[in-house]
């Protein structure tokens, strides 16, 4: 059930636990209320945001294509839940959702139809959807409902919706991920797309697919933190897109594509999380914050590209 | 048409005045042959020669102006890809389609995985699968690898594999054999008699006559389009095929060495030189003279290559070229010293593919033809036009692409380029893999001409009779160390192999057995 490149991508996440785990157990030790079911239920929704988002990232990265407009698609749909929730009520959430998806579909068609680069296309993509971002909400503010809050975050139990969601969608990504022939294709689109359009993957396929996934986890992301500050912003989403491409590379996939697993964007994200939370009990200036993600992202690209040229 | 034997029985394929024309240039004129099953035939041809044309019209991958095919009687015109595999035609391009980060037995059924009830890939059945088709292949792979460790050997016969996999009646082999060591391709030879035995039809397409010769029960050879011959075996013999595919009968493949070449000075020495991936090496070689470096594969002909390229230097010993101590730390400290190397796999190392000719031919004249570091364009053509007549390079446009010449032109573009700096040293790896008979002549009279001028020759090679016909000199590779030598007048292909495979000489009568 494991064989071949699934156990292989398997093992690029442990690093990530690795590291998960040093953290935990080093935040516990330091604070012995880091073990306390409050504490957990309260990072766990910290989580789920920066895991939804992560896992879109992760998923462009396995088909060798990069998603620079996580952030902006993040502001957009808080953006959209502050001005929708009020209205609409529930019906906010799939349109949220969609209005991510569409995102998606704009970014893949420059790459596929007129063969821009992924990384530009995204950024520019990022810009456009950050335009319309601050035309719907210019400064944050708006409303979003209670009752969303009530049913999503209001438990102080651990195994509370944050939790469930997360491992939901995580239990249904690795299997997509692991065993079916859609992320199949994307790995192998993701490792040589030549060779893989040679043994018949569709390249309009894969790019449609990744980018619009993408898409929607990141609108998901948005949703549920508009939802947990009860309100939008348009800058929100910024600080994401940097720490998803780095929570990724650091969960073990790689940058070049083809190769990682889903629960290595998981760890890697959860990592991130603490890491952010312990600075935030630091008290720490958010500037020098800034400065240490950029350099944990230089870590860690050093550590996995040393270990990809030692193998070729 | 000399079979007649055969005419009792209906052949799989009839391919019937096949003719393809691209705008006003005709690639393949009226050609018609057929095959039986459980037959192999030999497709041959110089570079351009319509091979691989006729090969893709049958294999869907382009369409037909005039003529017909019909497999088994019935029909055939495949429209796409698709449709020829589906009537059970299946091709192994020369360009392997391997993923890099997916395991042999996932790259083999891509796309066909086995699933179950749920629409999931059955992984294990998969593997086990895959292992069941490799070990009746006769192959040592293991189902589990990744295709970016595989070598270029393994990574060929994963391609076959999967074509096999799919039970073909027809398999079109694209040079199998080009990129493969002697042993590695007689291991594919062995696996076409196998396949050819279970009743399947295969076509493939080689440069090496000897393995023509050997393994083909018909040879269909083209040139300029048109067929040439058309042969059964033991009705046609070397010589035949030589001037059907050049028209000619072809002299002196090899240049004339001098004898005075052992008295030249040194011009190029390696002390205990070596690197990570390179255990000390020592060797000379004199002006004028061709050193000949021989070794089963992977014995590190790749890293001593690279190292005097200054790609993945050495790190310890002396070097030394005209006496002087050298430093090669880098790709541009090789050429300053005068080192000019051509490396085996021309279109990623030696190219740059999608550049017009021109570009390609300049790259590395350009020094000379610049004023104040900004280039001079009208010295750029006229070099260009000048280095297309030397070196006989048949365009007719020098602004297309590079990767539209055939593959001996391709060579050709890369020896103009590193011989115009006046090289002092000439590292060849591999020089005519893929290239026809008539163009390999040409580069060995190209270097022949090079070493009257004094530059030094190392040349790497998996092909003896390269090796034999070319060098003054043999020197045999074993594990990266040398493990012999040998003097021009004691030349044979059994004392290159044997020296080749081990460092310990064992008595003479064990060579002749």
């Amino acid at each position: 059930m494991l064989e071949g490149s699934i156990r292989r991508n398997l093992l690029t996440t442990l690093p990530a636990l690795v590291l998960l785990v040093a953290m935990a157990a080093i935040t516990a030790s330091a604070s012995p209320s880091f073990l306390g079911e409050t504490n957990l239920a309260n990072l766990s929704s910290r989580l789920l945001p920066m895991a939804l988002a992560t896992l879109g990232q992760a998923i462009v990265l396995f088909a060798g294509c990069i998603d620079l407009s996580v952030g902006s698609i993040i502001s957009l749909a808080t953006a959209v839940m502050a001005t929708l929730s009020v209205p609409l009520g529930w019906t906010a959430v799939p349109v949220s959702l969609g209005i991510g998806a569409l995102c998606g579909v704009v970014t893949a068609a420059g790459i596929d139809r007129f063969r821009i680069n992924p990384l530009v296309m995204s950024l520019a993509s990022a810009a456009m959807i950050k335009g319309v971002t601050l035309l719907i909400l210019p400064s944050p503010g708006g409303e979003v409902d209670y009752g969303f809050y009530a049913v999503l975050f209001e438990s102080e139990r651990l195994l509370a919706p944050p939790l469930i969601i997360t491992i939901a969608v995580f239990a249904l990504a690795t299997v997509l991920f692991g065993w079916s022939r859609m992320g199949r294709n994307i790995y192998g689109y993701g490792s040589d797309p030549r060779a893989a359009f040679a043994r018949g993957a569709s390249p309009q396929r894969v790019v449609y697919s990744v980018y619009v996934i993408s898409g929607v986890l990141a609108a998901a992301a948005g949703t549920v933190l508009s939802i947990r500050i009860l309100s939008g912003d348009p800058l929100i989403g910024d600080a994401y897109t940097l720490d998803t491409v780095s929570a990724a590379i650091l969960g073990g996939v790689a940058l070049t594509g083809g190769r990682g697993n889903v629960l290595g964007a998981l760890f890697a994200a959860a990592a991130l999380v603490l890491i952010n939370n312990t600075f935030n009990l630091l008290e720490l200036d958010t500037n020098l914050q800034s400065i240490a993600k950029g350099l944990i992202f230089i870590l860690a690209l050093v550590f996995f590209m040393r270990g990809k040229a030692g193998e070729a | 048409m000399p079979d007649r034997t055969d005419a009792d029985t209906t052949p799989l394929l009839v391919v019937e005045a096949m003719s393809k024309a691209f705008g006003r240039n005709s690639v393949l004129k009226g050609v018609s042959f057929s095959l039986h099953a459980g037959e192999v035939l030999a497709l041959v041809g110089e570079n351009g020669a319509g091979k691989s044309t006729l090969m893709n019209i049958l294999s869907g991958g382009l369409g037909h102006d005039h003529g017909r095919m019909s497999l088994d009687g019935a029909a055939f015109a495949p429209s796409t890809p698709t449709e020829a595999a589906a009537a059970g035609v299946a091709i192994v391009h020369q360009e392997t389609t391997i993923l890099p980060d997916l395991s042999v037995a996932e790259t083999i059924y891509f796309g066909s995985e086995p699933r179950n009830a749920l629409g999931l890939i059955r992984q294990n059945e998969l593997h086990a699968r895959a292992a069941r088709l490799l070990a009746d292949l006769g192959f040592a792979i293991s189902p589990h690898r990744l295709g970016r460790d595989l070598s270029a050997a393994e990574r060929q016969m994963v391609e076959i594999a999967g074509a096999v996999s799919r039970s073909p009646r027809l398999l079109i082999l694209d040079e199998p054999t080009a990129s493969l060591s002697a042993a590695a391709a007689a291991s594919v030879l062995q696996l076409m008699a196998r396949l050819k035995a279970t009743g399947m039809a295969i076509i493939f397409i080689s440069h090496r006559l000897s393995e023509v010769i050997e393994s083909a029960d018909r040879v269909v050879v083209l040139k300029d389009g048109e067929m040439t011959l058309q042969a059964v075996r033991g009705a046609f013999t070397r010589d035949d095929l030589v001037v059907a595919m050049v028209g000619r009968t072809l002299s002196n493949i090899f240049p004339e060495r001098p004898a005075e070449v052992t008295t030249q000075p040194e011009r190029f020495a390696l002390k205990a030189a070596g690197n990570a991936g390179l255990p000390p090496i020592d060797l000379c070689v004199r002006r004028g003279e061709v050193l000949g470096i021989a070794g089963l594969e992977g014995q590190g002909q790749k890293p001593l290559a690279d190292a005097l390229c200054g790609l993945r230097p050495f790190t310890c010993g002396r070097i030394e070229i005209d006496g002087q101590l050298l430093r090669l730390r880098s790709p541009a400290a090789a050429i300053a010293a005068g080192i000019a190397s051509i490396p085996d796999d021309r279109r990623t190392e030696g190219l740059a593919l999608t550049l017009p000719i021109r570009l390609n031919l300049s790259l590395f004249a350009l020094r000379q033809g610049s004023r104040f570091g900004f280039l001079s364009v009208s010295h750029e053509a006229d070099f260009a036009e000048a280095a297309r007549r030397r070196y006989d390079i048949k365009t007719v446009d020098l602004e297309q692409p590079v990767s539209q010449l055939s593959g001996g032109n391709q060579q050709k573009v890369v020896f103009a380029r590193w011989l115009a700096g006046e090289p002092r040293l000439l590292v060849l790896y591999e020089p005519t893999k893929g290239v026809d008979v008539e163009t390999e002549s040409e580069i060995y009279h190209l270097i022949g001409s090079l070493t009257q001028r004094g530059v030094a020759v190392l040349l790497i090679s998996g092909d003896l009779l390269e090796l034999i016909g070319l060098s003054d000199r043999i020197v045999t590779l074993y594990e990266g160390r040398i493990s012999g030598e040998i003097a021009r007048h004691a030349f044979s292909e059994e004392a290159i192999m044997h020296l080749a495979s081990g460092p310990a000489p064992a008595p003479r009568e064990a060579v002749d057995a």
